[in-house]
């Protein structure tokens, strides 16, 4: 077991390191430097920029500078803020990224899951059809339509909600509250796949033998669904969970646009848009590293389950 | 669920599009998305109003008489520019999903088929690719290649639609690789290309339409997502994602433009949901005969 | 991209719109038509197909379209629109990589020269490739001129030549918009759209109970540091934490004394001796005249980085001191004693003073610099001497401020705490704004207002900048001015300004802003 993870943590290393590798070759070939601006500067100033940069040197040493400050950590210094390191901008955007992102792979589970479920248990009668209704509203609207939609139910018209903006004091539920709208926002895609994934899933299990045994044993119905269906029908959604996690950990530039967000999403924009070129790789490693990271955790999560898995 | 007893003479193949014609739901979904596809060919050609055209009288105005959709904020017909922008979306849509599907058959069968190194080797790149975050890369090959074509979205949609395709692929591939009708074929002698081309392809058609049908609404998003950035098709040209934006952007503001984002959104919500309706039929069509014994 | 046009072409425009539907009628273009057959293109044949560069943004997409839709009813012209997003577009256009761009320029100070200087040869923001010897003559000529109706009317004169070459095609002038809601008071529209807060009041109805302004700043500074700040954005949060000699009239902006007491003019203009008010900083130091030497000293060397340090080319040698050509020491500016700094100047400038109120010339606590070194603008570590400090800094979230009591004008500031917000997305903070979770905008979506029903916390005036299209006149054939003059003319100003920007901005027949006072123009030389 051990052998296993080791060889997928190295994998997931090499990975990281050939991406970045792939983000600095980038970086270096798109035009327009962070000096670019509406006056042109003066080509004594530029040189000045880039040496204390350290953009005058060769490309491999700048390349092997930058993997050494991260591996000991150091992100870099940001070009575009010329205050502020790396660390200390992609580092709180993150955990507000991963707050908000947290909570919308919650509404997603609480929203889809029992959807799928109730879908699944009153298959082609109308609450099946009703709930998967629901969910296509969530695959055919995309959330930079969504969002406005609901700031323009739930805060102008009621009022019950804020239309943006980060809660003073997240910590604090009455606070935590208002990012309701951005989760949702984010949530309803993923909702809508959970639910047909839990959906499918569930009436997939619901055609096995031992459910049928389970069945003509005598039990309600009730239990046949509920404890021996469930655990093995929502698979297929504990399998997308990994990368829906991922994918809403790490920022999503529409739901911080929309609401007005300090989080992770916007920093991947504006570092390009801005050429600063530090920020960019770091938001990338960053983004990149969840991601490998929830892979691991997936893998090692059916390695344990299925050995099988581990020997392949 | 329908098991008949499939005629000894039809391949598989027909056999699931005779399960998906039996489908009414699907069929009624593939029916309307021609229908819809058509539409974007048709309108804008019969309707005697241009989508450039400023109506500087009527700017961003309700639905009248002359203009059934009513006017974006600068005066043009939205009804041209909403059947217009469907052009985008399907040509989006199509082009890309057929791009994956391309390259990640390719792609896929081929790291299956050679195995070892060279699949691992190859299954990392695909790794690295995925690790990526899609939309910086865009942004970064959008200001590379100075263009705002619309080609260009093509192809850097289709430059991370493949992955997943090639993953599927690489997956059934993987799995009939140990088959006995392979293992015959290649007692009888049979060289890989031979084997690839007759006996896996025909048989993982199946998902790779499957797949590729339903991913098709996500590269449609995809490109919303980009008009929405301002990374799209670009002026005078519409797409769905663009009016949608900008009627989504008027939301909460005191004119009501009501009609700027019901009808590129309902346009939007429509194909989606046919489209997602046939990937399910599909789905269904295909998958009875995919499921294990 | 022939192929690639083909398809487009296939895909969108086979068979689009056959008849054109019967809008109402277009002015005559006929001057530019005549222009334009003179010059060789008649009805527009044989015409190359130009590009039409704008940077992303709803607003310049619009107006872009417009125009392109103008050039092709009224010439016959086909012109490409392309976008690039803000900084491939200012690479590009710095790079002369562009035919037809659309630029904006802001006049930092309301005086013409704000806006000719751009065209002088020694400019880095030319990018038309225009240069006129004339032109430049007259510009030199306007900056020793003492009498200043000779000087505007010198100008005037190089503005007339600048407009009869048409290198640039003026637009529309800009309106300075601002949202608030009702409990403001003491905000005043002005040319600038510059509004120091320390006066402001919140009362009356709706006003927060926590007494806390929400103002929305939009784009984050890239900066505290006054030496490397280098937009509007930065100059909005500097002036609340630091004061320069130089402050604003909350009433009007124009210049009035701030950490100066006063100040006197040599004869010959070159000399400004300042007095300086006792101050102090932030952590009880006085503040003298050796903090403003050390910090335009620190602004004009090269090893500091600092972007715009050419704003500061008006003090004896900082040009040469810039290029490494002379130690920061040779910079024309000298501390007399703690409370004196006398300034050189290059040459006479009427508008000086308006350049002190930028954050270059802000003064800087050397300790601190170098004690801290890149970590001294960290908000446990910055020493400044303005009305406010920072108390807390969240990266495009919010900046809160609060009043210095330290500030040697502590109990005149009535504003005692504010936040900027930092909202980008101009739709988003019109919702925010609309449901009460910020107080002021200097910004709306567009078609958020209706021109034809004002609002009541809508403020508006006339803003000292000016929206137009540059001409790359280095390619065929913008080279040629009749080109460039029929391009100019077709352009319909007054529908733009009305329909497409419709929020009261000017149509703009001229380069500079009525707002910079500038002398009327000379006649052109032209045939009309």
């Amino acid at each position: 077991m051990t052998a296993f993870l080791l060889r997928r943590l190295a994998a997931g290393a090499l990975t990281l390191l050939a991406i970045a590798t792939l983000c600095f070759a980038m970086t270096r070939l798109a035009p327009g430097s962070p000096f670019t601006s509406e006056r042109t500067v003066h080509p004594e100033i530029l040189r000045n920029f880039e040496r204390h940069y350290g953009l005058d040197r060769p490309l491999p040493v700048q390349y092997a500078r930058a993997l050494w400050g991260y591996l000991r950590g150091d992100l870099g210094p940001s070009m575009w803020y010329r205050d502020l390191s790396c660390n200390d901008i992609v580092w709180p955007g993150f955990r507000n990224s991963l707050v908000l992102g947290l909570l919308g792979a919650v509404l997603a589970f609480l929203i889809g899951l029992p959807l799928g479920i109730l879908a699944a248990a009153h298959q082609n009668r109308w609450p099946d059809h009703a709930a998967m209704t629901v969910s296509i509203v969530g695959i055919c609207v995309p959330n930079f339509l969504l969002g406005p939609l609901l700031v323009l139910l739930f805060s102008t018209t009621l009022g019950w909600l804020p239309a943006g903006r980060w809660p003073e004091d997240w910590t604090r539920l009455s606070e935590l509250r208002k990012l309701l709208l951005p989760a949702l926002t984010l949530a309803m895609v993923h909702a809508a796949y959970i639910s047909r994934l839990g959906r499918a899933g569930m009436l997939d299990v619901l055609l096995r033998d031992y459910i049928r045994t389970a069945r003509a044993k005598g039990l309600p119905e009730r239990t046949v669904f509920l404890k021996h269906a469930l655990k093995n029908g929502i698979t297929p959604v504990l399998s997308y969970a990994g990368p829906m996690i991922a994918y809403l950990v790490t920022g999503s530039i529409v739901v911080e646009t929309v609401f007005a967000l300090p989080g992770l999403g916007q920093h991947f924009v504006t570092s390009a848009v801005n050429r600063d070129m530090p920020l960019l790789m770091a938001c990338v490693l960053v983004y990149s590293t969840v991601v490998i990271a929830m892979n691991l955790a997936v893998d090692a999560l059916y390695g344990i389950l299925d050995p099988r898995v581990r020997v392949s | 669920m329908n098991v008949s007893p499939p005629p000894s003479s039809r391949s598989p193949f027909q056999m699931a599009l005779r399960r998906f014609a039996r489908n009414r739901k699907a069929l009624a979904a593939a029916a309307l998305l021609g229908l819809l596809a058509a539409a974007t060919l048709a309108v804008p050609w019969l309707t005697p109003l241009d989508y450039r055209e400023m109506d500087w009288e009527y700017m961003g105005k309700p639905p009248n008489a002359r203009y059934w959709m009513g006017t974006d904020p600068q005066g043009r017909d939205l009804l041209s520019r909403v059947f217009l922008g469907g052009r985008v979306s399907f040509a989006v849509g199509l082009l890309a999903a057929g791009a994956s599907v391309l390259l990640g058959v390719a792609y896929g069968s081929v790291s299956a088929f050679a195995g070892g190194k060279t699949d691992l080797l190859m299954m990392r790149f695909v790794d690295v690719l995925y690790g990526l975050p899609y939309m910086l890369v865009v942004i970064i090959v959008m200001a590379l290649l100075r263009s705002r074509s619309i080609l260009l979205v093509f192809l850097v949609l289709g430059l991370f639609g493949w992955l997943t395709m090639a993953r599927i692929v690489r997956g059934q591939v993987l799995s009939l690789r140990e088959r006995e009708f392979v293992e015959a074929a290649r007692a009888l002698g049979a060289g890989a290309p031979a084997i690839l081309r007759r006996h896996i392809l025909p048989n993982i058609l199946g998902p790779v339409i499957v797949y590729a049908t339903l991913s098709v609404p996500s590269f449609i998003l995809q490109e919303a997502f980009l008009s929405f950035l301002g990374l799209g098709v670009s002026e005078p040209d519409p797409s769905w994602g663009k009016l949608i934006s900008e009627g989504a952007a008027a939301l909460g503001t005191e004119r009501n433009t009501w009609w700027m984002v019901v009808f590129p959104g309902a346009a939007l919500a429509l194909t989606l949901f046919c489209l997602n309706a046939v990937g399910d039929g599909l789905r269904d069509a295909f998958d009875i005969q995919q499921r294990p014994a | 991209m022939r192929a690639e046009r083909l398809v487009v072409a296939t895909l969108l425009l086979a068979g689009c719109g056959r008849k054109l539907p019967p809008g109402p009628p277009a002015p005559p273009a006929e001057a530019a038509r005549k222009l334009l057959a003179e010059a060789g293109f008649p009805e527009g044949k044989g015409f190359p197909r130009l590009t039409f560069l704008y940077n992303t943004a709803d607003w310049h997409r619009r107006i872009a379209a417009a125009i392109q839709e103008m050039w092709r009813t009224r010439l016959g012209l086909r012109v490409d629109l392309e976008n690039a997003e803000w900084k491939v577009y200012l690479d590009r256009v710095d790079a002369g990589d562009f035919h037809i761009a659309r630029r904006a320029w802001i006049g930092e100070y309301a005086d013409p020269h704000a806006f000719l200087a751009l065209f002088h040869g020694d400019s880095g923001a030319n990018s038309t490739g225009w240069r006129s010897p004339d032109f430049e003559r007259l510009l030199d000529q306007a900056d020793v001129e003492t009498d200043p109706t000779r000087r505007l009317n010198a100008l005037a004169a190089a503005e007339r030549i600048l407009l009869d070459e048409a290198p640039v095609a003026p637009v529309y002038h800009y309106m300075a918009h601002n949202y608030l809601k009702p409990f403001i008071r003491g905000v005043h529209p002005n040319v600038l759209d510059i509004h120091p807060l320390q006066g402001v009041t919140l009362e009356g109805e709706g006003a927060p109970p926590d007494g806390v302004l929400l103002f929305n700043a939009a784009e984050e500074p890239n900066s505290l540091d006054p030496a490397l700040s280098h937009d509007i954005a930065g100059l909005k949060v500097l002036m609340h934490l630091f004061e320069g000699l130089v402050g604003w009239d909350p009433r009007d902006a124009s210049p009035v004394p701030a950490a100066a007491e006063r100040w006197e003019v040599s004869p010959d203009r070159k000399t400004y001796t300042f007095h300086l008010r006792p101050a102090r900083w932030s952590n009880g130091d006085p503040v003298t005249a050796h903090d403003f030497v050390y910090a335009w000293r620190r602004v004009a060397d090269p090893r500091t980085l600092s972007k715009y340090a050419d704003r500061m080319f008006l003090v004896r040698s900082a040009r040469a001191v810039r290029r490494g050509e002379a130690p920061p020491e040779a910079l024309g500016v000298r501390a007399a004693d703690d409370r004196t700094l006398v300034v050189e100047l290059e040459h006479p400038a009427p508008y000086f003073l308006d350049l002190l109120r930028l954050n270059i010339f802000y003064p800087v606590h050397r300790a601190t610099v170098e004690r801290h070194g890149r970590d001294w603008t960290d908000l446990r570590n910055l020493v400044h001497n303005g009305p406010y400090r920072l108390t807390a800094m969240i990266l495009n979230d919010r900046k809160v401020f609060e009043a210095n009591p330290l500030y040697r004008a502590a109990s005149e500031v009535r504003l005692r705490k504010f936040a900027f917000l930092s909202i980008r997305d101009d739709a988003a903070a019109w919702r925010i704004y609309n449901t009460g979770g910020c107080h002021w905008l200097f910004r709306a979506p567009p078609d958020a207002v209706d021109p034809q029903s004002p609002r009541p916390d809508h403020l508006k005036c006339p803003f000292n900048a000016v929206y137009y299209l540059a001409f790359n006149t280095r390619i065929r054939p913008l080279n040629d001015p009749r080109v460039r003059r029929a391009l100019s003319l077709a352009i319909d100003r007054p529908k733009i300004a009305r329909l497409v920007v419709k929020s009261g901005e000017l149509p703009a027949s001229r380069l500079v802003p009525p707002t910079a006072h500038p002398a009327p123009l000379p006649p052109s030389s032209l045939p009309e």
